[in-house]
């Protein structure tokens, strides 16, 4: 008897070989270096993008908290991912699998976090661009389901986990604020920032 | 070094040297613009960015696990911090030589502070007039830039730790 969990994988898993052009994209966008880089090249642009002193401050602060958010979803994911312990689906059912075969733990996804969580960073100060993000952190979702290395609860957990990840640096904003602060007057010194 | 971490670094250091240049034009940074005007250089910016991840993703088979020759985590996070690093110098030195001939037309409206004074002069030209400002008056300076600090809960703790001691 299958849950809910494994039948949405295996109808989206199912989709894959079926086009040769949404498997290529697929297999381009669930890959490492696509996504990710491109998430963390977004906030290289965020730093110079505001167009007066204030817009600009507020905006790094922002690159800031996103990096925060990052890092703390992914230490989370790592957490409950030891904790829990469970299996790829590539190794409890047979699947078609067009990437290479992770041999760390399935649950929760630690790139769908991370991604999330710098899309929740950059929510906070740019909804426009933040919903750019979450729509290719759910990309990168979305492809890690169809080629086979997680089932839909994980990156929905992992998602989740991004999201909320924003919060307790929301809550922390004033005791950390002065770090991001100071190093942003040290580049403003060099005229960098 | 593996080729990968040094084909890896080369896609990251054309990627970040693209976001430079969509931000700089974006924010109006006219001395971090590689070339003469905001719109090529946007442009520029994006052909660099996709021109790198083309080439990245077509020139080998990028999906492999660091196990068999792939980067972990934190070899992507060093790869990325030095490809950044690398095209953040090489921005700041390229467009600093093409910006040299930076005609200020009005003098009273330079900004003097930050990367807003890159709006009207190259980026070394900056750092000589900040050079210059630090070799006057060094203590007066680290004032101006440190005075404002947002104190924050640790700052005030700190004070109160300190008068109940005394």
């Amino acid at each position: 008897m299958l849950g809910s969990d494994e039948k949405i994988l295996l109808a989206i898993n199912g989709l894959n070989g079926k086009s040769k052009i949404l498997d290529m994209i697929m297999s381009w966008t669930v890959s490492d270096y696509l996504i990710p880089v491109c998430l963390c090249l977004t906030l290289l642009s965020i730093w110079f993008i505001g167009r007066n002193r204030t817009i600009r401050y507020r905006y790094q602060i922002g690159v800031f908290a996103a990096l925060g958010a990052m890092a703390l979803s992914s230490g989370i994911s790592q957490l409950i991912s030891a904790l829990i312990e469970r299996p790829r689906p590539f190794v409890t059912h047979e699947l078609v699998v067009i990437f290479y075969r992770p041999t760390d733990f399935s649950f929760p996804s630690n790139p769908v976090a991370a991604c999330f969580g710098v899309a929740a960073g950059v929510f906070t100060f740019n909804k426009r661009l933040g919903l750019l993000m979450f729509f290719a952190s759910g990309l990168l979702a979305f492809s890690r389901i169809y080629v086979g290395v997680h089932y839909p609860s994980d990156v929905i957990m992992g998602a989740i986990i991004g999201i909320c990840s924003i919060i307790p640096i929301y809550l922390a904003r004033k005791i950390m604020e002065p770090m991001p602060t100071c190093f942003i007057k040290v580049a403003r010194i060099f005229r960098l920032a | 070094m593996s080729f990968f971490f040094l084909d890896y670094i080369t896609f990251v250091f054309f990627c970040a040297m693209g976001a430079i240049q969509i931000g700089t034009s974006i924010g109006k940074v006219r001395g971090l613009l590689l070339l003469k005007s905001r719109v090529p250089s946007f442009v520029l910016g994006i052909s660099l960015i996709l021109g790198s991840i083309i080439w990245f993703f077509l020139s080998e088979d990028r999906n492999i696990s660091d196990i068999n020759g792939g980067l972990d985590a934190n070899t992507q996070a060093v790869g990325f911090f030095l490809g950044s690093l690398i095209a953040m110098i090489l921005t700041l030195i390229i467009s600093s030589i093409f910006n040299s001939g930076f005609k200020v037309t009005k003098v009273d409206q330079i900004h003097t502070d930050g990367i807003e004074s890159l709006y009207e002069q190259n980026y070394f030209s900056a750092i000589k007039t900040e050079l210059a400002k630090w070799n006057k008056n060094w203590n007066q300076s680290l004032s101006e830039q440190f005075s404002d600090l947002p104190k924050g809960i640790i700052y005030e703790l700190g004070i109160k730790i300190i008068a109940r001691l005394r």
